[in-house]
Protein backbone atom coordinates (compact mmCIF):
# COMPACT_ATOMS: atom_id res chain seq x y z
CA UNK A 1 0.00 0.00 0.00
CA UNK A 2 2.87 2.85 1.00
CA UNK A 3 4.48 1.74 -2.32
CA UNK A 4 1.71 2.93 -4.65
CA UNK A 5 1.14 5.88 -2.54
CA UNK A 6 4.65 6.51 -2.95
CA UNK A 7 4.36 6.22 -6.90
CA UNK A 8 0.95 8.07 -6.77
CA UNK A 9 2.82 11.37 -5.20
CA UNK A 10 5.70 10.93 -8.03
CA UNK A 11 3.23 10.91 -10.80
CA UNK A 12 0.91 13.84 -9.81
CA UNK A 13 4.19 16.00 -8.64
CA UNK A 14 5.05 15.14 -12.60
CA UNK A 15 2.09 16.97 -13.74
CA UNK A 16 2.56 19.46 -11.28
CA UNK A 17 5.69 20.67 -12.82
CA UNK A 18 4.95 19.81 -16.35
CA UNK A 19 1.75 21.87 -16.50
CA UNK A 20 2.77 25.41 -15.55
CA UNK A 21 6.50 24.66 -17.61
CA UNK A 22 4.85 23.51 -20.72
CA UNK A 23 2.09 26.46 -20.57
CA UNK A 24 4.60 29.21 -19.80
CA UNK A 25 6.93 28.05 -22.44
CA UNK A 26 4.08 28.20 -25.45
CA UNK A 27 2.86 31.84 -24.17
CA UNK A 28 6.40 32.94 -24.00
CA UNK A 29 7.30 31.74 -27.15
CA UNK A 30 3.76 33.05 -28.98
CA UNK A 31 4.14 36.70 -27.46
CA UNK A 32 8.08 36.53 -28.86
CA UNK A 33 6.91 35.65 -32.53
CA UNK A 34 3.95 37.80 -33.00
CA UNK A 35 5.04 40.82 -31.70
CA UNK A 36 7.98 40.78 -34.79
CA UNK A 37 5.44 39.20 -37.45
CA UNK A 38 3.67 42.42 -37.33
CA UNK A 39 6.26 43.65 -39.29
CA UNK A 40 5.73 40.80 -42.19
CA UNK A 41 2.15 41.28 -41.63
CA UNK A 42 2.02 45.09 -43.02
CA UNK A 43 4.05 43.98 -45.65
CA UNK A 44 2.02 41.06 -46.64
CA UNK A 45 -1.33 43.49 -46.82
CA UNK A 46 0.32 46.22 -48.96
CA UNK A 47 0.18 48.52 -45.50
CA UNK A 48 -3.88 47.83 -44.63
CA UNK A 49 -2.96 47.71 -41.14
CA UNK A 50 -6.15 46.57 -39.60
CA UNK A 51 -6.35 43.25 -41.85
CA UNK A 52 -2.79 43.14 -41.33
CA UNK A 53 -3.24 43.18 -37.62
CA UNK A 54 -6.91 40.80 -37.38
CA UNK A 55 -4.44 38.23 -39.52
CA UNK A 56 -1.78 38.25 -37.06
CA UNK A 57 -3.95 37.62 -34.12
CA UNK A 58 -6.04 34.97 -36.02
CA UNK A 59 -2.81 33.43 -36.31
CA UNK A 60 -2.12 33.75 -32.82
CA UNK A 61 -5.19 32.08 -31.51
CA UNK A 62 -4.47 29.08 -33.94
CA UNK A 63 -0.91 28.62 -32.40
CA UNK A 64 -1.75 29.02 -29.21
CA UNK A 65 -5.06 26.24 -29.64
CA UNK A 66 -2.14 24.03 -31.62
CA UNK A 67 0.54 23.78 -29.03
CA UNK A 68 -1.60 24.04 -25.48
CA UNK A 69 -3.64 21.35 -27.10
CA UNK A 70 -0.26 19.24 -28.00
CA UNK A 71 0.90 20.15 -25.01
CA UNK A 72 -2.38 18.88 -23.02
CA UNK A 73 -2.51 15.61 -25.06
CA UNK A 74 0.84 14.64 -24.55
CA UNK A 75 0.83 14.99 -20.70
CA UNK A 76 0.06 11.07 -19.35
CA UNK A 77 3.44 9.57 -17.47
CA UNK A 78 4.40 6.27 -17.14
CA UNK A 79 4.58 5.13 -13.47
CA UNK A 80 7.25 6.77 -11.88
CA UNK A 81 8.78 4.72 -9.19
CA UNK A 82 11.86 7.03 -7.75
CA UNK A 83 13.07 10.51 -8.12
CA UNK A 84 15.87 10.03 -10.39
CA UNK A 85 13.03 8.56 -13.02
CA UNK A 86 10.93 11.61 -12.49
CA UNK A 87 14.08 13.76 -13.90
CA UNK A 88 14.00 11.72 -16.81
CA UNK A 89 10.98 11.77 -17.58
CA UNK A 90 10.27 15.42 -16.88
CA UNK A 91 13.14 16.26 -18.89
CA UNK A 92 12.66 13.97 -22.18
CA UNK A 93 8.82 15.27 -21.88
CA UNK A 94 9.80 18.66 -21.84
CA UNK A 95 12.75 18.77 -23.91
CA UNK A 96 10.45 17.00 -26.88
CA UNK A 97 7.70 19.25 -26.32
CA UNK A 98 10.29 22.73 -26.71
CA UNK A 99 11.77 20.86 -29.82
CA UNK A 100 8.63 20.84 -31.13
CA UNK A 101 7.43 24.23 -30.14
CA UNK A 102 11.04 25.17 -32.02
CA UNK A 103 10.17 23.57 -35.44
CA UNK A 104 6.63 25.42 -35.15
CA UNK A 105 8.29 28.53 -34.76
CA UNK A 106 10.55 28.11 -37.80
CA UNK A 107 7.06 26.51 -39.94
CA UNK A 108 5.62 29.64 -39.23
CA UNK A 109 8.99 32.35 -39.64
CA UNK A 110 8.96 30.08 -42.98
CA UNK A 111 5.32 31.10 -43.89
CA UNK A 112 5.46 34.81 -43.18
CA UNK A 113 9.21 34.61 -45.53
CA UNK A 114 7.18 33.25 -48.09
CA UNK A 115 4.00 35.35 -47.68
CA UNK A 116 6.56 38.46 -48.05
CA UNK A 117 8.34 37.79 -50.82
CA UNK A 118 4.67 36.99 -52.64
CA UNK A 119 3.31 40.10 -51.58
CA UNK A 120 6.53 41.89 -52.83
CA UNK A 121 6.54 40.45 -56.34
CA UNK A 122 2.95 41.35 -56.83
CA UNK A 123 3.44 44.97 -55.56
CA UNK A 124 6.48 45.18 -58.14
CA UNK A 125 4.33 43.67 -61.13
CA UNK A 126 1.29 46.06 -60.49
CA UNK A 127 4.11 49.00 -60.14
CA UNK A 128 5.76 47.65 -64.01
CA UNK A 129 2.26 47.91 -65.31
CA UNK A 130 1.30 51.33 -64.20
CA UNK A 131 4.52 52.65 -65.44
CA UNK A 132 4.41 50.88 -68.86
CA UNK A 133 0.63 52.11 -69.23
CA UNK A 134 2.16 55.86 -68.24
CA UNK A 135 4.75 55.20 -70.80
CA UNK A 136 2.51 54.77 -73.38
CA UNK B 1 -16.88 11.42 -6.71
CA UNK B 2 -13.50 12.31 -8.94
CA UNK B 3 -15.76 11.81 -12.21
CA UNK B 4 -17.87 14.94 -10.73
CA UNK B 5 -14.88 17.13 -10.02
CA UNK B 6 -13.45 16.03 -13.20
CA UNK B 7 -16.46 16.96 -15.20
CA UNK B 8 -16.77 20.65 -13.65
CA UNK B 9 -13.14 21.41 -14.36
CA UNK B 10 -13.32 19.88 -18.00
CA UNK B 11 -16.62 21.95 -18.78
CA UNK B 12 -15.03 25.36 -17.18
CA UNK B 13 -11.75 25.46 -18.96
CA UNK B 14 -13.03 23.88 -22.18
CA UNK B 15 -16.24 26.29 -22.24
CA UNK B 16 -14.25 29.37 -21.03
CA UNK B 17 -11.76 28.50 -24.25
CA UNK B 18 -14.76 28.14 -26.66
CA UNK B 19 -16.35 31.09 -25.47
CA UNK B 20 -12.84 33.67 -25.58
CA UNK B 21 -11.76 31.84 -29.11
CA UNK B 22 -15.45 32.91 -30.25
CA UNK B 23 -15.26 36.37 -29.04
CA UNK B 24 -11.24 36.82 -30.49
CA UNK B 25 -12.73 35.86 -33.80
CA UNK B 26 -15.86 37.87 -33.73
CA UNK B 27 -13.64 40.84 -32.86
CA UNK B 28 -11.27 40.51 -35.36
CA UNK B 29 -13.47 38.88 -38.24
CA UNK B 30 -15.10 42.48 -38.54
CA UNK B 31 -12.24 44.26 -40.10
CA UNK B 32 -12.64 40.86 -42.85
CA UNK B 33 -16.10 41.09 -43.59
CA UNK B 34 -15.83 44.70 -44.02
CA UNK B 35 -13.27 44.19 -46.94
CA UNK B 36 -15.72 41.28 -48.44
CA UNK B 37 -19.53 42.76 -48.04
CA UNK B 38 -19.21 46.72 -48.03
CA UNK B 39 -22.20 47.15 -46.33
CA UNK B 40 -22.33 47.69 -42.33
CA UNK B 41 -25.22 46.16 -41.01
CA UNK B 42 -25.27 43.81 -43.06
CA UNK B 43 -22.03 41.96 -42.09
CA UNK B 44 -22.43 42.65 -38.33
CA UNK B 45 -25.55 40.46 -38.56
CA UNK B 46 -23.93 37.87 -40.26
CA UNK B 47 -20.97 38.02 -37.73
CA UNK B 48 -23.35 37.64 -34.69
CA UNK B 49 -25.14 34.85 -36.37
CA UNK B 50 -22.01 33.39 -37.05
CA UNK B 51 -20.83 33.45 -33.91
CA UNK B 52 -23.88 31.98 -32.30
CA UNK B 53 -23.96 29.11 -34.59
CA UNK B 54 -20.08 28.09 -33.46
CA UNK B 55 -21.27 28.47 -29.85
CA UNK B 56 -23.65 25.88 -30.32
CA UNK B 57 -21.60 23.60 -32.17
CA UNK B 58 -19.21 23.80 -29.97
CA UNK B 59 -20.43 24.05 -26.45
CA UNK B 60 -23.11 21.24 -27.70
CA UNK B 61 -20.17 19.09 -28.85
CA UNK B 62 -17.97 19.40 -25.38
CA UNK B 63 -21.57 18.47 -23.92
CA UNK B 64 -21.92 15.27 -25.69
CA UNK B 65 -18.14 13.99 -25.08
CA UNK B 66 -19.08 13.83 -21.21
CA UNK B 67 -21.14 10.65 -21.76
CA UNK B 68 -17.86 8.93 -23.23
CA UNK B 69 -16.11 9.36 -20.06
CA UNK B 70 -14.27 6.38 -18.35
CA UNK B 71 -14.28 5.33 -14.52
CA UNK B 72 -11.68 7.69 -12.45
CA UNK B 73 -10.30 6.37 -9.43
CA UNK B 74 -7.45 8.15 -8.33
CA UNK B 75 -5.95 11.69 -8.54
CA UNK B 76 -3.39 11.60 -11.05
CA UNK B 77 -6.11 9.44 -13.57
CA UNK B 78 -8.28 12.85 -12.88
CA UNK B 79 -5.24 15.04 -13.83
CA UNK B 80 -4.56 12.82 -17.19
CA UNK B 81 -8.21 12.34 -18.47
CA UNK B 82 -9.19 15.97 -17.96
CA UNK B 83 -6.16 16.94 -19.59
CA UNK B 84 -6.19 14.45 -22.44
CA UNK B 85 -10.16 15.72 -23.25
CA UNK B 86 -9.56 19.75 -22.95
CA UNK B 87 -6.65 18.67 -25.37
CA UNK B 88 -8.64 16.86 -27.64
CA UNK B 89 -11.60 20.44 -27.77
CA UNK B 90 -8.65 22.68 -28.24
CA UNK B 91 -6.81 20.75 -31.43
CA UNK B 92 -10.60 20.51 -32.89
CA UNK B 93 -11.16 24.19 -32.06
CA UNK B 94 -7.22 24.51 -33.79
CA UNK B 95 -8.73 22.62 -37.13
CA UNK B 96 -11.62 24.19 -37.05
CA UNK B 97 -9.40 27.63 -36.94
CA UNK B 98 -7.34 27.13 -39.40
CA UNK B 99 -10.02 25.77 -42.06
CA UNK B 100 -11.30 29.25 -41.31
CA UNK B 101 -7.76 30.80 -41.91
CA UNK B 102 -7.76 28.73 -45.14
CA UNK B 103 -11.02 30.20 -46.51
CA UNK B 104 -9.58 33.77 -45.87
CA UNK B 105 -6.26 32.37 -48.02
CA UNK B 106 -8.77 31.70 -50.88
CA UNK B 107 -10.20 34.95 -50.21
CA UNK B 108 -7.26 37.22 -50.53
CA UNK B 109 -7.68 38.43 -53.63
CA UNK B 110 -10.50 40.30 -52.95
CA UNK B 111 -9.08 41.43 -49.47
CA UNK B 112 -6.03 42.97 -50.78
CA UNK B 113 -6.67 44.68 -54.03
CA UNK B 114 -9.51 46.67 -54.01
Amino acid sequence: MATTVLTATYNFSAYMIYLPIAITLTVLVSQFLFKNSKTFMVDIFHQKKDIAMATNSLFKIGFYLLNIGFALCIIEFFQIETIERLVVALSKKIGGFSIYLGVMMLLNLLLFLKGRKHALNKEKMVSNENADLEVK
Amino acid sequence: MFNVVSYIIFLSISSYITIDVGRRCYHEGKAYLKYLLHDEGLCLTINRILLGCYYLLNLGYIALSLTTWNKINSLEDMITVTAARVGSIILILCVLHYMNIFVLYFLRNKLTFK
